[in-house]
């Protein structure tokens, strides 16, 4: 506060009633604004900055029901975490739904929004045909799923029955072989954010393609020359949302496998649900595994804030 | 020339026509196949001759949610619930804090602006164990009030994002114009700014109300009274409970837990890309 009464009568010019008035608006200003602030700055302090610091410390401490050991873990708990065939087949099974997801859906959406962006008959109609897997909740959407693709009384096995393909129907999310694929099938619908997309893809200037057509382009060179590069940013952009989306996988597993068959669609998100939720002896073990699952989070959100301040330039 | 650059735009324009009703198609096959069942009695369901049509339309699903329970409409209630108390608070306090931090000068705005960017990339899943402990000691855990604190808290920072961008474009002459009549700086901001700012209020709206009907995560942790589910715990409990609670009920439970979402939906759309767009580029 004593700064800014400095700033001010050194500034200014005004005779000194009126620098008197001009600092204690500031005053008042910068009071009302703490007043405003402030009921937000608790709440977030209580529930989001406390906890992040708590269980930043509990990686390196010991906790059970009786007592926190604060410090006494060392790196201890780190050295379970990362030598623990859980916490491994976790990291690469994300990685690798991550590594499937991500390219698909990112192609997809682009695909969708492509189409949407060039189809001069029916738009609104096929917008909001496409638009309804985003308002419909995510766990209804699964459980939907849940039972296409029931094993016994699942419309997919019943057409592949119906058509003679009775051998290749399966047990889509029990079965060691299919549930990836059906994981993976299941989170693509809706075909990914080609909303983002599209509002990239409407923000080109709509000259670029008239000149580009006078000169007698195919759409796939109009795609090539003028779509792909003026896309770039959007691009970049939407990959790190749905790597991040794809690392942070959760609402499935807990709604369709519940982390089976045999434990191995356990994604990292999910095993640390898991452990919180076997109890108080576990509350290290898990803070551990979220912190490695955040620095892996960042760590990608940094590269690319990085990445995208570099091609900006 | 121009002839043969028609009858190619034509072709053209079938095929993506084609293209588009075949997502189209893969978009709304399992939705129109859970509403369809919603319709057939039992026998119809569990059975290997399955017909896309209902072949005798019935209305007994829907009769047996009502019937079951109080269950379905209940975790859609508690929802609403949660929802409904979360959004005052949120829109409440993030209007505040988005007005001080676009056009209010004061110390600290920057450290608060940049910290609000900071949280916002942190997984939820690290906050998870310490609000638990912090919960049991305060003796909040499992109870409605303990779900809606840390709801309120954990999509404060995205809500304040939003409002201080509706804020920030507004111009200073307007508050300015007003103190000189006399105005306090509460009329100020609740009669000057505030209004100008529906847009951003009807963004954080919609997307804390979406981001509620989806959530998991704090919602499976912090309570697990099936009396105060939400509606995804709660269509989980009662997915497991698998017999009692069959297909048939179930996808009729799912039609009708959708309405609250396509209502808020259609009232809000217009906000929608908009949203997104602010919440997809606050971490960059």
């Amino acid at each position: 506060m004593n700064t800014s009464q400095i700033d001010v009568t050194a500034t200014s010019a005004a005779p000194p009633h009126l620098e008197r008035r001009v600092w204690a608006l500031e005053q008042r200003q910068s009071r009302f604004a703490w007043l405003l602030v402030l009921p937000s700055l608790l709440l977030i302090a209580l529930f989001i900055g406390y906890p992040v610091v708590y269980s930043f410390l509990l990686t390196f401490s010991t906790f059970t029901v009786q007592e926190v050991g604060w410090f006494n873990a060392g790196l201890s708990n780190y050295e379970r975490v990362l030598g623990d065939r859980a916490f491994a087949g976790a990291l690469s099974f994300t990685l690798l739904y991550t590594l499937v997801y991500v390219p698909i859906s990112v192609g997809l959406s682009l695909l969708v929004a492509v189409l949407l962006q060039q189809v001069k008959i029916g738009t609104s109609l096929f917008r909001s045909l496409l638009f309804i897997p985003t308002v419909i909740p995510i766990t209804m959407g699964l459980l939907m799923f849940q039972w296409v693709l029931d094993n016994n009384n699942g419309v997919v096995n019943n057409m592949l029955r119906d058509a003679g393909l009775g051998h290749l129907a399966t047990n889509w999310l029990g079965d060691l072989d299919t549930v990836f694929g059906s994981l993976v099938a299941v989170t693509l619908w809706g075909f990914g954010p080609w909303i983002l997309m599209l509002a990239g893809l409407l923000g080109i200037p709509k000259d670029y393609y008239e000149a580009a057509r006078v000169d007698g382009t195919t759409p796939w060179q109009e795609f090539l020359y003028i779509t792909l590069p003026q896309m770039r940013n959007t691009l970049v952009i939407v990959t790190t949302l749905q790597v991040i989306k794809a690392l942070k996988l959760f609402v499935p597993i807990y709604m369709l496998t519940g982390g089976n068959p045999a434990g191995r669609t356990q994604s990292l998100y999910y095993l640390v649900f898991l452990k919180v939720n076997q109890g108080q002896n576990w509350y290290a073990y898990a803070s551990t595994v979220g912190w490695v699952f955040t620095a892996l989070v960042l760590g990608f959100s940094l590269l690319t804030t990085f990445l995208l301040r570099t091609r900006r330039d | 020339m121009l002839k043969r650059f028609r009858a190619y735009d034509s072709r053209y324009q079938f095929m993506l026509v084609v293209a588009l009703t075949v997502l189209c198609f893969i978009t709304i096959a399992p939705f129109i196949w859970v509403i369809l069942t919603a319709f057939k009695p039992n026998s119809e369901i569990y059975t290997t001759d399955l017909h896309l049509l209902p072949q005798n339309w019935t209305l007994e699903q829907f009769g047996e949610v009502v019937q079951k329970g109080d269950k379905l409409p209940r975790y859609v209630w508690n929802t609403m619930i949660y929802s409904v108390t979360t959004i005052s608070a949120v829109v409440l306090l993030s209007s505040m804090a988005g007005y001080a931090l676009a056009l209010l000068r004061f110390k600290g705005a920057q450290i608060i602006i940049n910290s609000v960017l900071l949280i916002l990339s942190i997984p939820w899943i690290i906050l998870v164990v310490p609000i638990l402990i912090f919960e049991f000691r305060l003796r909040i855990w499992n109870t409605q009030i303990g779900l809606i604190l840390p709801y309120i808290a954990l999509f404060l920072p995205m809500a304040i994002w939003i409002m201080r961008g509706a804020f920030l474009g507004m111009p200073s002459e307007l508050g300015e114009a007003a103190r000189v009549d006399g105005a306090n700086e509460f009329t100020v901001f609740s009669r000057v700014y505030l209004p100008m700012a529906k847009g951003g209020v009807a963004t954080v709206i919609l997307l804390t109300f979406i981001d509620i009907w989806n959530e998991v995560l704090l919602a499976a942790s912090l309570v697990i009274n099936p009396q105060i589910a939400n509606i995804n715990t709660g269509l989980r409990i009662l997915a497991d409970e698998g017999q009692s609670f069959a297909f048939g009920v179930l996808s009729a439970a799912i039609l009708l837990a959708m309405i609250p979402t396509f209502i808020v939906f259609i009232v809000l759309q217009r906000y929608y890309v908009r949203g997104i767009s602010e919440g997809a580029l606050a971490g960059f």
